[in-house]
C-alpha cells in the first residue's frame, strides 16, 4: 500500500536531493566523483535551467501563452513538418489579421476557428507580436525537386508574387512571408484559394490561382517553401 | 514485480487475436459497405426524402461507430429494438481508437488504449466481448533527455508530479462534479481562471515547470495557460479526486492494456451487428430534427429515422448541416467546442524489448523536445518490442522515413544503439490523417463551460448527444464513451416507447 511506498517527491525536487544541489559538478570531474548516474542528473538539472531560460527570454515568464502553439507550428514557430504553417517571421499585421479572420469567420478552419474564439484580443495581438519576432529558421527538413522548383520560380514570376509579397517573398504588413513556408501546407492554401473555401476579399489571390493547374501549385509551392 | 509480464485473468472468454481473425473481421465489415452502396442490396430506409412516411422510418439512427456509438446500437438490440442504422463516415470501425497491424496477430495502438481504475464501463465491455486485459509496463527507470543530457530515474510508474500540489487540487476538485462542472458552487471562480495562473502562484521550480506542462498536454491536450481549471479539477473529479488516478500508469487511468488493441472493442461489436453499420456514409446535413421523422442525408443516400443518437464529439457535430439551424447556444457551442488538441503517436517495433534488460521502461521525456512521452507499449507476450510515443506533431519532419529516423536517434540517446534499428515504424497525425477525429482531448478553456456547458447534455427535438465528452465520469476516455453509449441507449429506447404510447 501507499505507506509502504517511498515519500513522493516532485521530479524537481528528486533532482535536488539526488544531486545534493551541486550543480557546480556538472563537468568531466564530476563524472568520475559522483559516478555517470549522477552526472546526468546535474546535467540534467542545469538543462533544465538552460531551457526555462531561453523560454523565457524570449516568451515572458511560464506558463507562456504561446507555449499552445507549440506541437502544431513548432518551437518559436519553426514547425519542422510540411503540412503545419510556419509562424516564426511572419509579418504581425498578417497574423493579426489571419487571428481576427478566424473569429469573424471569414477564414474557418476545425482547428484554428475555436482556438481563435477562445482568446481575447489582447492575447491574440500578444501571439501576433511573439511570432512575429521569432527568427524565421531555415526549412531544413523540405527535399526539393529540381525541376519542380524551376518551374515554380518561373510561375512565381509570371504571376509576380513578388509584388505583393516581396522581391525575396520575405512578406509585408498584411502580405505574409512566404519563402521557407511548408510545402504541404501552402499546396493546401493555393487550393483552397482556388476552390474558394480560403477567401481573400481583397480579390488578389483568388485571382491567381483561378489560372493554376493542379500541377502549377505543386510546382509554385516546391519553389516557395524550397527559398 | 520482476520483468515477466503477468497476463491479467480475462476468464474464459479471453482470446489472442489472430492475424487471420482480425483480417476476417475487416472483410466482414468491408461486405457491409459494400452492401451498403450497392442498390439492390440497400435497406428500405436508403429512401429519396420525397418518400412520404412509412416503414421507411428507422426508429433510431445512430452517427459515428467509435465505442459510444456501437455500445448503443449493441444496447438497443438487446432491448429488443432492432429498428435502427448506424453510420459511419470513415471506411473503418472504432473512431479515436485505431490499431496498427503489426503482423502476426499483434498490434500497436495510434490511438486511446488505456483501462484504469474506477473505468468500470469500458472494462465490463471487454469482459463482455471476451477480450482481455494486461498491465501496461512501467517497472524500471525513466529516461529524461534535455538537449545533450540524458538521466535514468525511477518516477514510480508516474509523471514525477509534485504530490503537494496535486493534493492541492484533490481537495478542490471535490466540489467539481465531473458530469456537470458548470454547477460547482465555486464554477465562477474555477473558469475564471486557468491552470496556468493557478499554479504560477505555486513558485514551480523549472524542472517541475517542464514536468506540469508535459503531464497536461499528455492528459489534458494542452498548454497550462490554455486549459480551464474548471476543467481540470473536473477531470480530476472523475478519477474520484485522486490525481495519481487521474495521471500516472500505476494506479492511474493508463494502468491497463487492452488485449489485441484497443479498437478489437469496436471490431467486435461492429462484427455483431453486421450489416446495421454502414462505413464511408458521412453525414452531410441533419433535416426535421424538430418533430421527426429527422432526414439524414449521407453521401450515400437519405436516411429517416424517428429519433437520432449524435454519438460524435460537439466538434464534429458541427460538421454538419442543420435544418432548420440549431438553437443558438448549442450552436454557438459546437462553434466553439475547443477541437485544438490533435495528436500524433508513433510506434517503434524492435525484435524484443531490449530497454527491459537495462533496467529502463521504455519511458522517455524530452522537454524542449518532439517526445512528449514515450513508453512501452510491448505485446503481452514479448514478441516484440515496441517503443509508442506522444510527440509534438511539428518537431518532427513530415516525411514518415524522416520521422522514424529522427525518432531512432532520440531512442538510441536514451536506451542505446539497438535502437537505431527498428523492424518497422508506423504512426497517425490525426488532425491530417482524415477529417472525422479533429481532436483527441477537449482541452476546454477558462469560460467555456459556465457559459455552454448547459448546452452539452439536453436533448433537442428528436437529436440525442452522445460520444465520451457527454459523460458523466471520464469524459473524453473510451470509458466515457462507453458510458455514453449506454446512456443515449436509454434516452433513446424512453423516446422511442414514448413515441408509440
Amino acid at each position: 500500500m501507499m505507506s509502504k511506498a517511498p515519500k513522493p517527491r516532485s521530479l524537481g525536487k528528486r533532482i535536488l536531493l539526488l544531486t545534493g544541489g551541486m550543480l557546480l559538478a556538472a563537468t568531466a570531474a564530476g563524472a568520475i566523483l559522483y559516478g555517470p548516474e549522477l552526472l546526468g542528473l546535474v546535467q540534467l538539472g542545469k538543462q533544465f535551467d538552460a531551457i526555462t531560460a531561453e523560454n523565457t527570454r524570449l516568451g515572458g515568464p511560464w506558463p507562456r501563452a504561446s507555449d499552445a502553439c507549440v506541437s502544431c507550428h513548432g518551437v518559436n514557430g519553426n514547425a519542422q513538418a510540411q503540412t503545419y504553417p510556419r509562424l516564426a517571421g511572419q509579418p504581425e499585421a498578417y497574423l493579426k489579421k489571419q487571428l481576427q479572420a478566424f473569429v469573424s469567420g471569414e477564414r474557418s478552419d476545425p482547428t484554428m476557428t475555436p482556438m481563435a474564439l477562445s482568446m481575447s484580443e489582447r492575447e491574440l495581438n500578444g501571439l501576433s507580436a511573439h511570432f512575429s519576432k521569432m527568427q524565421l529558421l531555415p526549412n531544413a527538413t523540405f527535399h526539393a525537386d529540381p525541376a519542380r522548383v524551376k518551374r515554380g520560380e518561373a510561375l512565381a514570376k509570371a504571376n509576380n508574387c513578388a509584388a505583393c509579397h516581396g522581391q525575396q517573398l520575405e512578406g509585408k504588413d498584411v502580405y505574409p512571408r512566404l519563402a521557407g513556408q511548408g510545402y504541404s501546407y501552402l499546396q493546401t492554401q493555393l487550393t483552397r484559394f482556388k476552390s474558394g473555401v480560403r477567401r481573400d476579399a481583397s480579390g488578389a489571390m483568388p485571382a491567381v490561382v483561378a489560372a493554376l493547374s493542379a500541377q502549377d501549385i505543386d510546382d509554385l509551392a516546391q519553389f516557395i517553401a524550397s527559398r | 514485480m520482476d520483468d515477466d509480464v503477468t497476463i491479467q485473468d480475462g476468464g474464459a472468454g479471453q482470446e489472442r487475436v489472430s492475424r487471420r481473425g482480425f483480417l476476417g473481421m475487416a472483410a466482414s465489415v468491408t461486405a457491409a459497405a459494400t452492401a451498403a452502396v450497392l442498390p439492390e442490396a440497400a435497406s428500405a430506409a436508403v429512401v429519396a426524402v420525397a418518400t412520404g412516411e412509412g416503414r421507411d422510418v428507422l426508429d433510431v439512427a445512430i452517427i459515428g461507430a467509435g465505442l459510444a456509438g456501437l455500445t448503443a446500437a449493441r444496447d438497443l438490440r438487446r432491448a429488443g429494438c432492432e429498428s435502427f442504422v448506424v453510420l459511419e463516415a470513415r471506411d473503418r470501425v472504432g473512431g479515436r481508437t485505431l490499431n496498427h497491424d503489426l503482423g502476426k496477430g499483434y498490434f500497436s495502438e495510434a490511438g486511446g488504449q488505456w483501462i484504469g481504475p474506477g473505468q468500470t464501463a469500458v472494462a465490463d465491455l471487454a469482459r463482455e466481448l471476451g477480450v482481455g486485459t494486461f498491465p501496461t509496463y512501467y517497472q524500471g527507470k525513466s529516461t529524461i533527455l534535455a538537449k545533450g543530457a540524458r538521466a535514468a530515474v525511477d518516477t514510480e510508474g508516474g509523471f514525477g508530479t509534485d504530490p503537494k500540489i496535486a493534493h492541492e487540487l484533490e481537495l478542490l476538485a471535490r466540489s467539481v462534479p465531473s458530469g456537470a462542472p458548470w454547477k460547482s458552487p465555486r464554477a465562477a471562480e474555477f473558469d475564471g481562471m486557468s491552470v496556468g495562473d493557478w499554479l504560477a502562484k505555486k513558485n514551480i521550480e523549472p524542472a517541475d515547470q517542464v514536468g506540469w506542462s508535459a503531464g497536461l498536454a499528455i492528459t489534458g491536450g494542452a498548454s497550462p495557460a490554455r486549459l480551464s481549471l474548471l476543467h481540470w479539477l473536473s477531470m480530476v473529479n472523475s478519477a474520484e479526486c485522486n490525481y495519481d488516478r487521474l495521471e500516472a500508469v500505476k494506479g492511474g487511468a493508463q494502468e491497463t492494456r487492452i488485449s489485441g488493441g484497443s479498437q478489437i472493442l469496436s471490431i467486435k461489436m461492429a462484427e455483431a451487428l453486421g450489416d446495421k453499420v454502414r462505413l464511408s456514409s458521412p453525414v452531410l446535413r441533419i433535416e426535421q430534427w424538430q418533430n421527426g421523422p429527422v432526414a439524414i442525408h449521407t453521401a450515400k443516400g437519405v436516411i429517416r429515422a424517428r429519433h437520432v443518437i449524435m454519438a460524435l464529439s460537439p466538434a464534429l457535430c458541427q460538421q454538419i448541416a442543420y435544418d432548420p439551424p440549431l438553437p443558438e447556444l448549442r450552436r454557438e457551442m459546437q462553434r466553439r467546442w475547443p477541437a485544438f488538441a490533435p495528436g500524433r503517436k508513433t510506434a517503434h517495433v524492435y525484435k524484443k524489448p531490449f530497454w527491459r534488460e537495462k533496467g529502463l521502461n521504455g519511458w522517455i521525456f524530452q522537454p524542449g523536445g518532439a517526445v512528449l512521452w514515450a513508453y512501452d507499449n510491448s505485446p503481452e507476450d514479448l514478441s516484440f518490442g515496441v517503443i509508442n510515443a506522444f510527440v509534438q506533431i511539428s518537431m518532427l519532419p513530415s516525411d514518415k522515413k524522416a520521422a522514424e529516423a529522427q525518432l531512432s536517434r532520440t531512442y538510441a540517446q536514451a536506451f542505446g544503439e539497438e535502437a537505431l534499428h527498428p523492424l518497422a515504424y508506423h504512426e497517425q497525425d490525426w488532425r491530417k490523417a482524415d477529417p472525422w477525429t479533429l481532436s483527441c482531448v477537449s482541452p476546454m478553456p477558462p469560460g467555456f463551460l459556465t457559459k455552454y456547458g448547459e448546452a452539452l447534455h439536453p436533448p433537442i427535438g428528436r437529436l440525442i448527444w452522445s460520444g465520451s465528452e457527454t459523460a458523466d465520469i471520464w469524459a473524453g476516455y473510451m470509458d466515457g464513451a462507453v458510458r455514453s453509449g449506454h446512456k443515449a441507449a436509454l434516452q433513446a429506447l424512453r423516446a422511442v416507447a414514448t413515441g408509440r404510447a
